[in-house]
């Protein structure tokens, strides 16, 4: 009987240590992922034992501070006033952006224990831990100055790691008064400025989206999308009442794959939407995370792609210029240029780099992550080998520059019945070969992507490669 | 100054119960070359005294309640001679487990004063009853010694305690588990757990009737059967695995594990498709995300506690374990680890440990199998109940509903365990005086 007591015995052993080292797993590394939760109401109890970290950039700047008056009042400052009202966020009124995102880390405090424990007996504060995010003051600056006085959002990723460099909506506000201006902000009827738009903007891709249709026909014409031809007359009627007609009258002639997309030609991609397999067609826009949740932390609305196999031909071919139910935020759009520019792969965006304590040391890092491998390294260079063409030769030419080479596809999307009331859009990366940096611009109301929304993203490109060439 | 000492309360706490638990392996583990060497469990009572203390006064500090500072002096008191009545009247018992009980009980009685100080005084006087009916009962096992009448009449008294619950008792979260008696909640299958064990030994001890194992294996099932009628899936998951053990012990042979873990995927597959609230339960234990403000709430604040308090835990009335539903109960560990630290959460778990070992320790050293049977049983009933317990409350299982052994609030827990307490250490003496 006491060998089976010793059985006995060895089980709960093992039990009990398996439960032990789970809860000390817990304790060690699972912790932050749950108690960062904005359900956890025990956070808002950290900031009583700790003054808030700061908040900044990749380059050292504060982009937000707390400081303590004598009287031990404290106060959230945020010296570039509007510039990073969205992206960073602020407390008042409700927590927002990295303010939201990062709260966690920056009400708890990687004080050594005895510095913890002597505060913790003279009553004092901790002090707590600050966010080093991926945010370029300068490419900020650039995007918020080119953005100028447009309603829109702009948002520069790094292709190959997912960093957001820069990340602008406009119209903006400014987050050291918001407490005062609240009331007048929320008087006016559809203000929109707390609004960011660079993750929660729906818009409609309009022809941006043209980069997926041209992707679904290389997968379903691997060997002949080349010998593609289609001869522009300025409209396609697809059905008895229904043609789609080229952006600003244009008649473009005749075209193979690449130049209808360099043109933007509506009525050749219509003609080549309404010839996809409805449902494959669906499928490479869910893998694209249409009707999906983004991934990354920054709460990205979802965009919506539908499209079943009993549409009309007049919706399909909608859809396949980017206009029809078709929806997507800049940052979504932003997150497909960078996965072109970086072969296929797609890098899971984050903003926050690192966590480090008040004395500089690391506490927590954050490594690139990727989300998931969409396109082959060939289709990859195909469509970028067209984004190319679309700056040389098409409606891109606006960003065409003696120090780099971009890669890109303009959109001017219909949002209401009114065809020359159009938003702009870009999606942009260079140097096209070895991209660094992709943006996604969209301007309200800018009308044709070529003309206004291009200009836009040179200007932030300028600013990148002459501040990488110093 | 008291802010002080309430801020610190914590730090001392958890060295205390480090020390404490280093001291209690120690004990467990080392046979006493001198017997009247008692240095180990002398600085065992003295880490209960401190974490009493510190404890009591915290409170009584925050709260600047006097009637705190008078249960403090009763406890003292009590674990005092409570200690000194084993000592000198039952000399042969084993201490440290005298000392884990004292320490489990205070940490009770400390969390409820902290989280809600209008139990404490019930739950003080149901354990001080019950404490003084676990003492007669060391010297009165020798009148259960076995015999297969009381087994079989604890059966009896068992499943009709059960069926009395299970016509009578209203659902409560789910399961049927109590019925009002004179004003205290009475759970009946608190103390089935104690005639389930002892009908069990009494059935076991003579592996070569067969007859009788198969009468204790249909005891068995009409147990469970009412249990699971009664939804009170825990309590089943309990008794059966107490059978289980024993059996394998009277029997001898592996595969009674290897059927008794198939049997225990069949139950739960069965609970998962049939009974609703067990499939929220274990919904809630995947992804306690996809319903946080509903089914997933509780394990939720419970993580939240666990992980805001870390290793240190937050101080006393520093936490909000009262946002954790039925922490009194339930989920009693997740407030311990809050406010008083992991490192105190985690001594927790190796106290239990060591209480489970050294019971299973005097099985081995007992005169008869019966007696063995006995600890053993009531051990694997002990460490089933932390089992689920614990591993409900830190997301390791799904959460079932049980109490945390001498630290919940709850009479028939309190009251059963204490009960069975008595029984360990009667039965464990037994073996010296033959």
């Amino acid at each position: 009987m006491n060998k089976n007591i010793r059985v006995i015995i060895c089980i709960f052993v093992v039990i009990f240590t398996m439960m032990g080292l789970y809860f000390c797993n817990y304790l060690l590394f699972k912790k932050d992922d749950y108690i960062s939760s904005a359900h956890n109401k025990r956070l808002s109890s950290y900031s009583e034992h700790v003054v808030r970290g700061s908040i900044l950039s990749s380059d050292g700047e504060k982009l937000a501070e707390t400081v303590v008056d004598e009287f031990g009042e404290e106060k959230r400052i945020y010296p570039y006033n509007n510039l990073f009202a969205h992206s960073v966020g602020h407390v008042e009124k409700g927590y927002t952006g990295i303010e939201a995102l990062g709260n966690f880390y920056m009400v708890s405090s990687h004080e050594s224990i005895f510095k913890k424990i002597a505060d913790d007996v003279s009553g004092k504060k901790r002090t707590g831990d600050n966010i080093v995010t991926t945010l370029n003051v300068r490419l900020q600056q650039a995007a918020y100055d080119a953005l100028g006085d447009y309603r829109g959002a702009c948002v520069v990723l790094e292709p190959d790691t997912g960093r957001i460099l820069a990340m602008v909506s406009k119209p903006d506000f400014n987050p050291n008064t918001i407490e005062q201006d609240w009331e007048a902000i929320n008087s006016i009827q559809g203000n929109d400025c707390l609004l960011n738009k660079a993750t929660r903007g729906v818009y409609a891709p309009g022809s941006t989206f043209k980069v997926m249709t041209t992707l679904e026909y290389l997968r379903e014409h691997p060997d002949n999308y080349q010998s593609y031809l289609y001869n522009c007359t300025g409209e396609n009627n697809i059905m008895q009442d229904y043609s789609v007609h080229c952006y600003g009258g244009l008649v473009h002639g005749v075209l193979d794959l690449e130049h209808s997309l360099a043109q933007s030609c509506n009525c050749s991609f219509s003609n080549i939407g309404i010839s996809l397999n409805k449902e494959r067609f669906s499928g490479l826009c869910s893998d694209f995370l249409f009707n999906k949740t983004i991934p990354g932390s920054y709460g990205c609305v979802k965009s919506q792609f539908v499209l079943s196999a009993d549409d009309s031909d007049a919706v399909t071919a909608q859809t396949a210029i980017g206009q029809g139910k078709t929806t997507i935020s800049p940052m979504h759009n932003a997150l497909i240029a960078a996965t072109i520019a970086n072969g296929g792969v797609m890098m899971t965006p984050y903003v926050i780099d690192r966590v480090e304590n008040y004395k500089g040391k690391t506490v927590v890092d954050f490594e690139p992550k990727m989300y998931d491998k969409l396109m082959s390294a060939d289709e990859a260079a195909c469509i970028k080998d067209m984004m190319k063409l679309v700056v040389s030769e098409g409606t891109g030419a606006r960003l065409i520059s003696e120090s780099y080479q971009a890669a890109a596809k303009t959109g001017s999307a219909q949002f209401s019945s009114d065809v020359d009331d159009t938003h702009a859009w870009i999606l942009a990366f260079a140097p096209a070969d070895a991209p660094k940096i992709a943006i996604s611009v969209i301007v309200e109301r800018g009308g044709s992507g070529g003309e206004t929304a291009a200009p836009i993203a040179k200007r932030i490109l300028d600013v990148y490669f002459d501040e990488t060439s110093d | 100054m008291g802010q002080l000492l309430i801020d610190s309360a914590k730090y001392i706490i958890m060295i205390a119960m480090v020390v404490f638990t280093f001291s209690a392996y120690h004990s467990v583990f080392t046979k006493k070359t001198d017997p009247d060497d008692s240095t180990a469990e002398k600085l065992q009572l003295v880490c209960v005294f401190v974490v009493q203390f510190i404890g009591n006064i915290a409170v009584a500090l925050h709260t600047s309640d006097g009637r705190i500072l008078s249960l403090y002096f009763l406890q003292f008191f009590f674990v005092l001679v409570y200690n000194a009545i084993f000592l000198k009247a039952y000399k042969s018992s084993s201490m440290v487990l005298v000392n884990i009980v004292s320490m489990l009980l205070t940490i009770g009685i400390i969390m409820l004063e902290r989280i809600n100080p209008e139990l404490v005084f019930k739950h003080c006087i149901i354990i001080a009853v019950f404490v003084v009916i676990s003492l007669i009962i060391p010297p009165a096992v020798k009148l259960l010694e076995s015999s297969d009448v009381i087994a079989v009449l604890c059966a009896i008294v068992g499943i009709l305690a059960l069926t009395v619950i299970l016509v009578f008792a209203n659902y409560e979260r789910g399961a049927k588990l109590s019925i009002p008696v004179g004003g205290i909640s009475f759970q009946a299958s608190e103390f089935v757990k104690i005639t389930f064990v002892l009908m069990c030994a009494g059935l076991f001890k003579d592996k070569n009737k067969k007859g009788n194992i198969a009468l204790g294996t249909l005891f068995m099932i009409v147990h469970i059967a009412i249990l699971v009628l009664s939804r009170d899936l825990g309590m089943s998951l309990i008794l059966g695995s107490a059978y289980l053990f024993m059996l394998f012990m009277a029997v001898d042979t592996f595969a009674i594990l290897a059927l008794g873990v198939i049997a225990v995927g069949i139950g739960s597959f069965f609970a998962y498709r049939f009974f609703a609230h067990v499939k929220t339960r274990v919904d809630v234990w995947l992804n306690p995300w996809q319903d946080i403000t509903g089914d997933g709430y509780q394990i939720a604040q419970s993580l939240f506690a666990i992980g805001t308090g870390g290793w240190m835990g937050s101080g006393f009335y520093k936490g909000i374990p009262e946002t954790i539903p039925i922490v009194t109960k339930d989920f009693i560990f997740a407030a311990i680890a809050e406010e008083l630290g992991g490192i105190t959460a985690f001594c927790l778990i190796l106290i239990y440990l060591a209480f489970v070992i050294k019971v299973m320790l005097m099985a081995m050293g007992a005169a008869s199998e019966y007696i063995k049977l006995v600890l053993v049983g009531f051990g694997c009933i002990f460490a089933v109940q932390v089992i689920l317990n614990i591993g409900g409350v830190i997301k390791f299982i799904p959460s079932t509903g049980i109490t945390l052994p001498f630290i919940s609030y709850g009479g028939s827990s309190i009251a059963s365990l204490l009960i069975m307490f008595g029984l360990i250490q009667g039965f464990g003496n037994l073996k010296r005086i033959k």
